[in-house]
């Protein structure tokens, strides 16, 4: 199977989580002889290409960071320039697939852009293959190569799994983007060690060169 | 940027009372938002129109520099800031726009996405989840009216997660042509 992937977030390509999502998933799919194309929505340029991928490949692969509970803004831009696909016989053939990723760690924080993305593939005329939610993904790329390969190794299998069953299954995901909710036990022991997290934040951001309170209130002066 | 001075936010009796914006992403001349907009006005005290058309507003880059390097200021330097800051000073935001894949726009949800400056990295358990902090002490409620191809029922959860996150409240979604329904929401509350 070959596989077009397309990362859908703004963000450039070198600092991108997405990015090092999608690579971790196509070692685990071209295990096997399987082959994968990656593009990046960022590289705006190359837009052209992309719908060509678009176009002409029947198992495609969006890659999308979660902005505001659903899809960032930039995804639907490029959505708006793809036409619904038409297929001589009349039946849908390209199947798309998702990954879908957040910063915050349940699963449930992606319900709501997942299920946007169960209808969209119907608006293309192409059929909907599942997707794969994962959240706490924020700090892939604020930890360092290292530890961040660690957060996204996971999606090796997945792509393997994919590869395998040409599909996300609920169950699966479900089983891999837990916990859905926290348990109260965890909230509390949450509760009693967030000053340290967010002593960590501070001190990691103050190193790189922020240059106000984390809680600063720049627009306060017109809030009268 | 247009922006129009409907009326002001002063009661008759000369007590303030809750101020509405309505933001824009149809054109100015656009046959029904021009009378979702009088309709709107008839019930509510509009006091800014934004139509966000000719305004140069670039998507949300996700560098997190609002929250990581220039906490609560955008590192995009364009026309959205004054809209931020319209969206501050308001009570209530009446968003209208058009509708692709059963979703708002790509222009609209930029506007969304470049919300990001009004939380803070720092997150908190809020019923069972966590959310991201709120900036400042009040964010106006929200409500949205659309045009073209919207799946009602999707955009409404989504407006209530979004609003949740943002510690405000969803007055739901409708067609444009159904704008008495977000007022009668508003009049409810």
């Amino acid at each position: 199977m070959h596989l077009a992937m397309i990362s859908c977030t703004p963000r450039n390509v070198k600092m991108s989580n997405t990015a090092k999502i999608i690579e971790s998933f196509k070692t685990g799919f071209e295990k096997g002889g399987n082959t994968t194309e990656a593009h990046y929505l960022s590289q705006k340029n190359k837009w052209g290409n992309i719908r060509d991928a678009f176009n002409g490949n029947e198992h495609i692969l969006f890659a999308i960071p979660l902005f505001f509970e659903c899809v960032p803004g930039i995804m639907l831009e490029f959505l708006e320039t793809l036409e619904p696909k038409e297929y001589p016989d009349g039946m849908a053939k390209t199947k798309i697939g998702f990954i879908l990723q957040g910063g915050l760690a349940e699963a449930s924080q992606l319900r709501c852009g997942e299920q946007y993305l169960e209808r969209l593939p119907g608006y293309l005329n192409c059929q909907y293959s599942g997707t794969l939610i994962k959240g706490n993904m924020s700090m892939v790329s604020m930890l360092g190569d290292k530890s961040g390969e660690k957060l996204v190794a996971p999606f090796m299998d997945m792509g393997e799994y994919y590869a395998e069953h040409g599909a996300f299954s609920k169950e699966r995901v479900s089983d891999f983007a837990k916990p859905e909710y926290f348990s109260k036990g965890f909230i509390l022991l949450y509760k009693l060690l967030n000053p340290m997290q967010r002593l960590f934040i501070s001190l990691l951001t103050k190193k790189r060169g922020r240059t106000d309170s984390l809680k600063a209130k720049p627009y306060q002066k017109y809030l009268v | 940027m247009v922006v129009s001075s409907m009326r002001k936010s002063i009661g008759a009796n000369g007590g303030s009372v809750l101020k509405y914006i309505i933001i824009n992403t149809l054109l100015e001349n656009n046959i029904e938002s021009r009378g979702a907009i009088s309709d709107l006005s008839r019930s509510i005290a509009i006091s800014d129109v934004i139509y966000t058309e000719g305004m140069k507003i670039h998507g949300c880059i996700g560098c997190n520099g609002c929250w990581m390097k220039t906490p609560g200021v955008c590192r995009i330097k364009d026309d959205y800031e004054q809209i931020l800051i319209k969206i501050l000073q308001s009570d209530r935001i009446i968003f209208i726009t058009e509708a692709k894949f059963g979703f708002v726009s790509w222009k609209m949800k930029n506007l969304i996405d470049r919300l990001l400056p009004i939380g803070v990295i720092y997150s908190e358990f809020k019923n069972g989840r966590t959310r991201h902090c709120a900036r400042y002490k009040k964010c106006a409620d929200m409500g949205l009216l659309f045009t073209g191809d919207g799946d009602a029922v999707y955009l409404s959860a989504w407006m209530k997660q979004i609003s949740l996150n943002l510690c405000a409240k969803s007055f739901g979604v409708f067609e444009i042509s159904d704008g008495k329904e977000l007022c009668d929401a508003f009049s409810h509350d």
